[in-house]
């Protein structure tokens, strides 16, 4: 059975029976009625079934634009129809995950489609961060009077998009304002480098090109000194869990470590630092490789738009077995290196175990960044509000500040603050730190 | 389910309020009431009378109001609401005009499109020219099928017209032109039978054609998948073979109550004995191949139970115990009851004759035979 009739088809076959008893018992001349009901009942079956083999020959193609959080992400399926047969009316609907939501155009909608023609279908997201599949579409073939429907089916592919996080421009040029220029690392101590440190008397030794000769006219043979430049290393880890995703559309736990890693790692990448990052969780420990400035940068932002939401809502949490300290040792430079760990507070004390030992080597700072969904949003409401806010999630900070204490005693400098504030108290304690 | 019983229930109570328009004299009502109670309602003829218009107005008015009510909300129990006063109050004149069924139509269409029209389609689909391209190209489709079927209906219902004024010169075959052409009844049982095998005929047409010209593996993955894993599988002219099994079994079951018919103090007179020897036959024949098609149907299935032996063991021992009542079998000549060959024998001819009979009488009637 390629199509099936509905209810209607039962009113019409009601109607057209009244109409031709009617005629036959002499009440009234409209047996052609009846008949002509059966026969538009037997047209639409007819082309029913001839529209439901079109429907399975749909040629679907999509294409999507707006990758970047924040921004609309629009997908588009052109649907064309390779037959001569019209198809009116096509019910269309779209398969996405329930954690995107749309912000244009309808997830459903009936429409016809021309033969040997093409429809437009397209409908944009408030892009999120991470890995979705969009698609396929689901079609329902229904006659125009809705007596016959045919069998739903699939038409087209799933369409992988990958959204990036968006980086706070206001907050990349505070973090820079933080050393004196773009690709210079601030040490304070005298060596080669281009930004001019100091002077100090000649010792024999010293380059000629170095003298300061603004000093020699007055008698002094000086030479100029030079910041030292230096570089570092970064590591960035995520460890994600399912209670990275509760909260607000856009502004879950995930989304905003998603944000602070992006806001760090271009500022690394401004600064000509090396950096990699890591996610981990409960069955899964993946990682970039080691690389500096852009490079590095674009690999950070390629790693985080390939999580994927769904695969975190299975995430039970982070239990410390090893397998990270030995991805990290494998994969750590001999450099000193800057670790700088996000997770919630339900994740950190394992974490703050599995990293132990690294932050116990001479070679190894360890950030541990707490997010605080608790403190999501508050600046923005009024000072009595958060009072009574506060006391009511009193016993939850708390909580969080016992995990601070937890993790300290491990060696472990951990911070927990408001998503807004995490980017720039790093920044601050890694310039402090720098040699 | 609510919306549903909203409908009948509305629908019942405008078939009540627009009784008198079925009549559709006013007058017409209160004179039967009139005749009924004779002197006594005389004085209340008038009455009635205002009554019957009072009614009348007021399904004419629900009509109107429920029609402008389907077409402003577009709702599937107005919809059904308004069908039904619409064909309960409409004057019986105005059912001969065909556009009585295009409101029915454009009601249809517009609930079809309102249940599927989402918020935001509009812009889903770029804009209004894409949703003026559907419009047309619906318009244009059901247009064409309309003077399609309402051309086509003209032949149609002439050859049905037809039909009714038959002559038929045969004594034997008129009773069945009278059952059935001039007959209100029969005449509306064949044209039923006749549009439904058109619309199977139809049906079975246009699935062929399509698996035929666009033969769809997706589609035949579909069907396989959607059937059901516990369903027997029908081996191949397994009717054909319980038919013929069906005509082994039916003589004796044809004689054993064609006999017991015959002892009723009713005598019936040519051509109504015959006919009554078909309607037996035909009924025998229909029942037992029904039973046997369950019967090796239960057999077929892939964990036979045991309630298919014990139901061939019952047949076997109520055969037996008819026979014993009939006299025509003792258990003491063992199994093989030799003392009924002779009835046997003529159940087995007088069945086939009356077999044989209804066939030339069909072909006759079809006209395929003198």
């Amino acid at each position: 059975m390629i199509t099936s009739s509905t209810q209607r088809a039962l009113a019409l076959v009601l109607l057209a029976s009244l109409a031709i008893t009617a005629d036959l018992f002499g009440l009234a001349p409209a047996g052609r009625i009846g008949v002509t009901a059966v026969l538009v009942m037997i047209a639409l079956k007819l082309y029913a079934t001839v529209a439901q083999a079109s429907l399975e020959s749909l040629r679907v193609s999509s294409r999507h634009e707006g990758a970047l959080e924040g921004r609309p992400l629009r997908v588009s399926y052109e649907i064309c129809n390779p037959t001569y047969v019209p198809l009116a009316f096509v019910e269309l609907s779209l398969n996405y995950p329930e954690y995107l939501r749309l912000s244009e155009g309808s997830s459903a909608l009936i429409a016809g489609i021309p033969p040997k023609g093409c429809m437009t279908y397209s409908v944009s997201f408030a892009a999120r961060v991470g890995e979705h599949e969009i698609g396929p579409l689901r079609a329902l073939f229904r006659d125009p009077f809705g007596i016959f429907r045919g069998r739903e089916i699939t038409i087209g592919e799933k369409t992988v998009v990958r959204v990036k996080p968006r980086e706070s421009e206001k907050l990349r040029r505070f973090l820079l304002s933080l050393s004196r220029g773009a690709g210079m690392v601030r040490t304070g101590k005298a060596g080669e480098g281009l930004e001019f440190l100091a002077t100090r008397d000649y010792m024999p030794g010293d380059d000629l090109k170095r003298i300061f000769w603004r000093a020699l006219a007055k008698g002094r043979l000086a030479v100029k000194e030079f910041d030292r430049e230096s570089t570092q290393y970064n590591v960035l880890l995520l460890a994600v869990s399912r209670d990275m995703l509760a909260g607000p559309y856009l502004q879950t736990p995930f989304e905003h470590a998603a944000r602070i890693i992006a806001s760090l790692s271009r500022y690394f990448a401004d600064r000509g630092e090396h950096q990699s990052f890591y996610l981990v969780g409960s069955r899964r420990v993946e990682g970039t490789r080691m690389a500096r400035g852009r490079r590095g940068y674009e690999a950070v932002m390629r790693a985080i738009s390939r999580v994927k939401l769904s695969s975190m809502l299975e995430e039970e949490g982070f239990s410390a077995d090893g397998r990270l300290s030995r991805a990290l040792l494998g994969s750590l430079p001999r450099e000193r290196v800057n670790l700088i760990a996000i997770a919630t507070a339900n994740n950190a004390i394992q974490l703050a175990e599995e990293l132990k030992a690294l932050a116990s080597s001479s070679r190894c700072s360890v950030y541990l960044l707490l997010l605080l969904p608790q403190l999501y949003g508050i600046e923005s409401v009024s000072p009595m509000e958060r009072a009574v806010f506060r006391i009511k999630s009193f016993q939850e900070i708390m909580a969080v500040k016992g995990a601070i204490k937890e993790i300290k005693k491990r060696g472990i400098k951990a911070i927990a603050l408001a998503p807004s504030d995490m980017a720039r108290k790093i920044v601050r304690k890694l310039a402090m730190e720098r040699v | 389910m609510r919306s549903t019983r909203v409908a009948l229930v509305a629908a019942v109570l405008a078939a009540l309020l627009s009784f008198p328009l079925l009549d559709v004299n006013a007058s017409a009502v209160a004179q039967g009431f009139d005749v009924t109670l004779g002197i006594v309602m005389q004085r209340e003829k008038q009455t009635m009378e205002n009554f019957a218009v009072f009614m009348k107005t007021l399904a004419a008015m629900l009509a109107f109001l429920t029609t402008i009510v389907a077409a402003v909300t577009l709702s599937a129990s107005v919809y059904a609401f308004a069908l039904a006063i619409t064909v309960i109050t409409v004057n019986p004149g105005v059912m001969s005009n065909p556009l009585l069924l295009l409101p029915l139509f454009a009601y249809s269409v517009m609930d079809v499109l309102v249940k599927g029209w989402r918020r935001g389609q509009l812009t889903s689909l770029g804009g209004p020219r894409s949703l003026a391209i559907s419009f047309l190209l619906t318009l244009s489709l059901l247009s064409a099928l309309f003077a399609l079927a309402w051309l086509s209906s003209e032949v149609i219902w002439k050859y049905f017209s037809l039909l009714r004024g038959l002559e038929v010169s045969s004594p034997f075959l008129s009773i069945f032109s009278e059952l059935l052409f001039k007959n209100p009844i029969g005449l509306s049982f064949v044209i039923g039978l006749a549009l439904m095998l058109i619309y199977g005929l139809a049906r079975e047409l246009a699935e062929a054609l399509v698996a035929f010209v666009r033969p769809s593996p997706k589609a035949a993955r579909d069907a396989l998948l959607s059937m059901d894993l516990e369903a027997p599988i029908k081996p191949p002219l397994s009717s054909l073979r319980n038919a013929l099994v069906s005509l082994a079994v039916s003589p004796p079951l044809y004689y054993l109550l064609y006999n017991a018919l015959l002892l009723l103090p009713v005598q019936l007179s040519f051509p109504y004995d015959v006919l009554l020897r078909f309607v037996v036959a035909a009924l025998v024949f229909v029942v037992s191949w029904f039973l046997i098609s369950r019967l090796t149907a239960s057999f077929e299935e892939r964990e036979p139970s045991l309630l298919s032996p014990i139901a061939g063991l019952m047949l076997i021992l109520a055969t037996y115990g008819l026979l014993y009542a009939l006299a025509l079998w003792e258990p003491s000549s063992g199994l093989s009851p030799e003392a009924g060959d002779d009835v046997l024998r003529k159940a087995i001819l007088s069945y086939y004759e009356t077999i044989v009979y209804m066939g030339e009488l069909l072909l006759v009637f079809m006209g395929v035979a003198p």
